[in-house]
C-alpha cells in the first residue's frame, strides 16, 4: 500500500518518519489501532455506565433481574432490604467503573494523540 | 426528462470528426464522460488497428513510469498527490514525455548498476579485511607457539610458519606448506570441509573462524553470515585440487601474503579503499534519492496524462475512416438530454485543435437496444449498485432503486430492531458521511473498507430506521424503556402467601385492574420484557406484521409492473397479466391480511368486547384461510358462544374470492399467447398484401419489410411455454414468497434473543457482584460485552439482515415486475484515471 501525502494547505510539513530519538515514540506503548479501539470503548463505556448507574440509583424494575440476590428469603422485609442494597451497590459499581473508564479514556486519548503525530491517518 | 424513476432516453448518434480535431474532441468527450462509443471495427485485430503504434508507445511509457514507481516505493520516497486533473496532452507533446521518461529510466538504471558494482567491491574488500584479520590471528597464535618452541629448540627466530617443523630428510628437498585463504557462506562450510577431506584424502589442514557481523549481499540485499577459512597443504597437486574445490563450492579466495608486515600493509590499504568506497556509495544513494524525489513530484500527473492518452487512442481505434480519408466517423450512444453539453465539448475540442472544420453530430434511427443509464448522485449510487448487482435494468424500465432507498432500510430495520445497536451503527455511519471528503482523499486501500465506505448512506439510513423499530420493539440492548408508564399493574393476588406457592403471577388483560385498557402509546409495553410469555406474544405480532408488510411489498411490485406496461404500451400484458395478478394476490393474500386486521379490531379481552368477541373466541386466521381454500365449512360448536366466522356472509365472500382467483389462473395462461399469435398472423398477411401491391419495386420498402420479418419470428410453442412458466412462477411464487417474508419475524426474534443471551451471560456477571470490588469486574466485563456486541450483534447480525433484505428485494419484490435484461452505459470517462483506480482500460 503506497501512502500518498496530500499537500493541500499544510505548509510543507516534513514527511520523514520519526527518528528514534524523539521522546514521544518511545512513550507510546500502544499501537495506533489499539489506542483507537480503547478510545472508542472508553467513550461508549463512560456514557453507558453513567446512564446505568443513574438508572440503578432510580431503582428501575428493568434491572431487577441483574441484582445480586442470594437464595431463598425468610420474609419480605429481608428480600426488600436485599433489593434496595443490591440497587445501591450496583449503582455505585457502575459509577466507579465509569470513573475507571474516564481514566482509560485519558490514557488511550494520550496514546492516540502520540500515534497521530507519526502517521498520516485521517 | 431525466430522473431516477426510469433510465435515461438514449440516442444513437453519428459523429463526423476531422482528422486534426479528432484527438482533442475525444479528449473533451472523455472529460465530460457522457458518450459511449460503439466499436465500428469489431473484427479488426488489435495489431491491425490504425493507432496501434501510439498505443504501444503509451504502454512503453506506462512501463517506465511503473518502474520509477517501484523504485520510489523501495526507497520510501513519498509520491505527491495534489488532486489536480491535468488535461490530456497534445500528440506532439507525447514525444517530449517519452524523452523525459527515457532519460529518467536510463539514469535510474545507471545509478542502480553503479551502486551494485560499488557494493560488490565493498563486499570483496570487507571480506578481504576479515581474511587478513583472521589469518593474522592464526599466524600470531602459531608464532606464540613457535616462539615457545624456538626457545626450547633453540632454532633461529622469525621462522616462517610454513617452514617444515620436521628436519629435512635426506634426499628430499625442503618442502614448504602452501596455504590458501578465503571466505564462504557459513552454511556451506561443513560441506566444503567434508569435500576437502575426501578429495585430498585428509592431507590438508583447514582452520576456520566465523565472521561475527553479517555482510550484505549486493544483489539480493540480504544480510548473510560468512566464515573465513585457511587451508594448508603440501605440494602442487594438492594446491590445484584445493583451488578447484574452492571454485566448485563457490568460495571466494583472497591472496594473503605470508609475511606479517606485508599483511599489515595490505590491511591498511584495504581500509583506505573501503573508506573511499563507502563515501562514493553514500553519494550514489544520495544522487538516486534526489533523482527519485524530483520525479516523484510529477509522477502522478504523468501517470494520469499517459493513461488519458492511451484511453483516447483506444477510442480512436474504434472509429472508422471515411472514403476521403479526411475525417473519422464514430457511432456513439448519448443521453438525449445531454446533447447540448456534448455539442459544447465538441466545439471546445475543435477550437483547441485549431481546426476550422466543425464536427457534425447526427441522430440516427435504429432498432438496436440502447444501454441503460441511470443518473445517480452519491446517495442513490449505493442503492443503484445493489440493484445492478442482480441485473441491469432493461432500457427505460422502471428503476427499483428509487423505492429501494426506503424499503431496503425499512425491511432491514424490521429484522434488526434494537435501538442500542442502531445508535452504534449510526455513530459509525455518521462519521463516514461527515468525514466523507477527507476519507475519499485519503485513498485507503482494503476491499472491506471500500465496501463499507461505498455503502455509507445505506448504513446511515439502516441505522436510523433501526433506532425507530428498536423503539417500537422497545428493545435497547435487550432492556426496555418505560417512558409513558406501563398499562399493566400488579393485582391483589400478589400476596406473600400466594407468591410463596406460585412460580409466576398471571395478569389477565380482561381484568381492568390488571390491564388499564389504555395501551402503551408507542411500541411494546415495557412489562413484556420481564414477562415469561414474552416470546409467544411477540411471535404473534411479528409474524402477522411480516405477512402484512410482505403482501404490501408484493402488491406494490405488481403495481410497478402496471407503469411498465403502460409505458411500453403493452396493453395485452396490462389486461391479461396485471389484472389477473392483482386479483389473485389481493383475493388470496390481501384477504389474509384483511382478516388479520378484522381480528385485531373486532376481538379483544375485556368487558367492552362481548362474549362472542372475547379473546377466547377469536378464530385462528390461518385455519380460516386453509379452510377457505379447502372449501371446508366447519360446524358451529354449541357448547361455546363462539362463532366459526368473524361476520355474517364470510363463507360466501370467501367462496367468491376463491372462484375469482381460480379463474385468474387460466386468464394469465391462455389469452396472451393466442392474441400474440393472431396479431402476428394478421401482420404477416398485411405485409404479404403490401408486397403483392408493390410488385417489381425493389429498394428500401422490401428490404425493410424483409428486415422486419426477420425480427418478428414467432414460435407459438415458445411463447406459450414462456407464458406457462411465467404463470406458474407467479401463482406458486405468491405462496412461497408470502411465507418467505416470515424471515422478517425470524431474524428479529433471533436478534432479540441473542442480545438477551449476551446480556444475561456476560453483563449480568459483572452486575451480580455483592461488594464494591465488583466495579473492577464490571469494568473488565463491560469491555468484553462491548466487543461481543459489536462483533456478533452489530456486524454479524447486521450482515445477515442485510443479506436477507437484499434477497427479499431481488427475489420477492423484483420478480413481480423487473426484467433486468439491459446492459449498462459505459461512457468514455477519465474519472477513474484521475481518482487513481487501478483500472486498466
Amino acid at each position: 500500500m503506497c501512502v500518498y501525502v496530500t499537500n493541500r494547505g499544510k505548509g510543507g510539513r516534513s514527511s520523514l518518519p520519526s527518528s528514534p530519538l524523539r521522546p514521544e515514540s518511545t512513550m507510546a506503548f500502544c499501537g495506533y489501532k489499539f489506542s483507537l479501539c480503547l478510545l472508542l470503548i472508553s467513550c461508549w463505556g463512560l456514557v453507558q455506565l453513567l446512564l446505568m448507574g443513574m438508572l440503578f440509583y432510580c431503582e428501575t424494575p428493568a434491572f431487577l433481574e441483574d441484582l445480586p440476590l442470594t437464595g431463598p428469603y425468610e420474609n419480605v422485609g429481608q428480600y426488600m432490604n436485599d433489593v434496595h442494597h443490591g440497587f445501591g451497590t450496583n449503582a455505585l459499581n457502575c459509577l466507579i467503573a465509569a470513573c475507571l473508564y474516564i481514566i482509560t479514556l485519558g490514557v488511550s486519548g494520550w496514546q492516540f494523540y502520540l500515534n497521530q503525530k507519526t502517521t498520516y491517518q485521517v | 426528462m431525466g430522473s431516477i424513476f426510469r433510465s435515461e432516453e438514449m440516442t444513437l448518434c453519428q459523429l463526423f470528426l476531422s482528422s486534426e480535431a479528432a484527438y482533442n474532441c475525444v479528449s473533451e468527450l472523455g472529460e465530460i464522460g457522457l458518450v459511449q462509443f460503439r466499436d465500428l471495427n469489431p473484427d479488426v485485430n488489435a495489431f491491425q488497428r490504425k493507432f496501434v503504434h501510439e498505443v504501444r508507445r503509451c504502454d512503453e511509457m506506462e512501463r517506465k513510469l511503473r518502474y520509477l514507481e517501484t523504485e520510489m516505493k523501495k526507497d520510501n520516497v513519498p509520491i505527491l498527490d495534489n488532486g489536480e486533473n491535468p488535461e490530456a496532452p497534445q500528440p506532439r507533446e507525447m514525444i517530449d514525455l517519452e524523452a523525459t521518461f527515457e532519460k529518467l529510466e536510463n539514469e535510474m538504471k545507471e545509478v542502480n548498476s553503479n551502486a551494485e558494482t560499488l557494493k560488490k567491491n565493498s563486499l570483496e574488500l570487507m571480506e578481504l579485511k576479515h581474511v587478513l584479520l583472521t589469518t593474522q590471528l592464526f599466524f600470531d597464535e602459531h608464532e606464540v607457539q613457535s616462539t615457545m618452541n624456538i626457545e626450547q629448540r633453540d632454532s633461529e627466530p622469525g621462522t616462517s610458519i610454513t617452514q617444515n617443523l620436521l628436519p629435512a630428510e635426506e634426499g628430499k628437498g625442503p618442502v614448504q606448506l602452501g596455504f590458501v585463504a578465503g571466505v564462504t557462506l557459513r552454511e556451506r562450510m561443513p560441506m566444503f570441509e567434508r569435500m576437502l577431506w575426501r578429495v585430498c584424502r585428509g592431507n590438508v589442514f583447514v582452520r576456520r573462524a566465523d565472521i561475527q557481523q553479517p555482510l550484505e549481499d549486493p544483489i539480493t540485499g540480504e544480510e548473510v553470515f560468512k566464515t573465513v577459512f585457511i587451508i594448508f597443504f603440501q605440494g602442487e597437486q594438492l594446491k590445484t585440487k584445493v583451488k578447484k574445490i574452492c571454485e566448485g563450492c563457490r568460495a571466494t579466495m583472497y591472496p594473503c601474503p605470508e609475511a606479517g608486515a606485508e599483511r599489515k600493509e595490505m590491511a591498511q590499504g584495504v581500509k583506505g579503499r573501503l573508506d573511499d568506497l563507502s563515501t562514493v556509495l553514500s553519494q550514489t544513494t544520495d544522487h538516486r534519492r534526489r533523482v527519485l524525489a524530483a520525479a516523484a513530484k510529477h509522477l502522478r500527473t504523468w501517470f494520469i496524462k499517459v493513461r488519458k492518452i492511451k484511453a483516447i487512442y483506444h477510442t480512436l481505434n474504434m472509429l472508422n475512416l471515411d472514403v476521403t480519408n479526411k475525417c473519422l466517423i464514430a457511432e456513439c450512444w448519448i443521453p438525449t438530454s445531454d446533447l447540448g453539453v456534448i455539442r459544447d465539448a465538441l466545439r471546445k475540442g475543435t477550437e483547441r485543435s485549431g481546426s476550422s472544420v466543425e464536427p457534425i453530430l447526427n441522430r440516427m434511427q435504429t432498432q438496436l437496444k440502447p444501454p441503460t443509464f441511470h443518473r445517480t448522485n452519491k446517495f442513490t449510487s449505493g442503492f443503484q449498485n445493489l440493484i445492478d448487482a442482480y441485473g441491469v435494468a432493461t432500457y427505460r424500465e422502471v428503476n427499483p432503486a428509487l423505492y429501494t432507498t426506503t424499503t431496503f432500510p425499512f425491511l432491514f430495520a424490521v429484522m434488526f430492531g434494537d435501538a442500542g445497536h442502531g445508535v452504534l451503527m449510526l455513530a459509525f455511519a455518521a462519521w463516514m458521511v461527515i468525514r466523507e471528503k477527507a476519507l475519499i482523499a485519503a485513498k485507503m486501500s482494503g476491499e472491506i473498507w471500500n465496501i463499507f465506505f461505498g455503502g455509507r448512506y445505506i448504513i446511515l439510513l439502516m441505522s436510523c430506521f433501526s433506532i425507530y423499530t428498536g423503539i417500537i420493539y422497545n428493545d435497547v440492548f435487550s432492556k426496555s424503556f418505560n417512558i409513558f408508564g406501563s398499562a399493566w399493574h400488579i393485582n391483589s393476588n400478589a400476596t406473600v402467601e400466594n407468591l410463596e406457592h406460585w412460580e409466576e403471577l398471571t395478569l389477565d388483560p380482561a381484568n381492568r385492574e390488571e390491564y388499564s385498557g389504555k395501551p402503551y402509546p408507542f411500541g411494546f409495553d415495557p412489562m413484556w420484557q420481564i414477562a415469561v410469555n414474552k416470546i409467544a406474544f411477540q411471535n404473534s405480532y411479528k409474524m402477522k406484521i411480516s405477512i402484512i408488510i410482505g403482501v404490501i411489498h408484493m402488491i406494490f411490485g405488481v403495481v410497478v409492473s402496471l407503469y411498465n406496461h403502460t409505458f411500453f404500451r403493452n396493453y395485452i400484458s396490462l389486461v391479461f397479466e396485471f389484472i389477473p395478478q392483482m386479483i389473485f394476490l389481493i383475493g388470496m393474500f390481501g384477504w389474509l391480511c384483511i382478516m388479520v386486521f378484522i381480528k385485531w379490531i373486532m376481538y379483544g379481552a375485556g368487558p367492552e368486547f362481548g362474549e362472542e368477541r372475547s379473546s377466547f373466541c377469536a378464530p385462528s386466521v390461518l385455519i380460516t384461510f386453509i379452510n377457505m381454500v379447502l372449501l371446508k365449512k366447519e360446524k358451529e360448536d354449541p357448547t361455546t358462544p363462539c362463532k366459526v366466522f368473524m361476520f355474517e356472509g364470510q363463507y360466501i365472500l370467501q367462496l367468491v374470492l376463491l372462484v375469482l382467483c381460480i379463474i385468474c389462473v387460466p386468464l394469465m395462461l391462455f389469452p396472451k399467447p393466442l392474441i400474440l399469435k393472431s396479431l402476428h398472423n394478421s401482420k404477416k398477411r398485411h405485409h404479404e398484401q403490401q408486397a403483392i401491391a408493390q410488385n417489381g419495386e425493389l429498394g428500401g420498402e422490401a428490404t425493410t419489410s424483409g428486415h422486419g420479418e426477420e425480427e418478428e419470428e414467432f414460435e407459438f410453442s415458445e411463447v406459450f411455454i414462456e407464458q406457462a412458466i411465467h404463470t406458474i412462477e407467479f401463482v406458486l411464487g405468491s405462496v412461497s414468497h408470502t411465507a418467505s417474508y416470515l424471515r422478517l419475524w425470524a431474524l428479529s426474534l433471533a436478534h432479540a434473543q441473542l442480545s438477551e443471551v449476551l446480556w444475561n451471560m456476560v453483563m449480568k456477571i459483572g452486575l451480580s457482584q455483592s461488594s464494591y470490588t465488583g466495579s473492577i469486574m464490571l469494568y473488565l466485563i463491560f469491555a468484553a460485552w462491548a466487543a461481543l456486541t459489536i462483533s456478533i450483534l452489530v456486524l454479524m447480525e447486521g450482515l445477515s439482515a442485510f443479506l436477507h433484505t437484499l434477497r427479499l428485494h431481488w427475489v420477492e419484490f423484483q420478480s413481480k415486475f423487473y426484467k433486468g435484461e439491459g446492459y449498462a452505459f459505459t461512457p468514455l470517462t477519465f474519472k477513474h484515471i484521475v481518482s487513481g483506480d487501478e483500472d486498466d482500460a
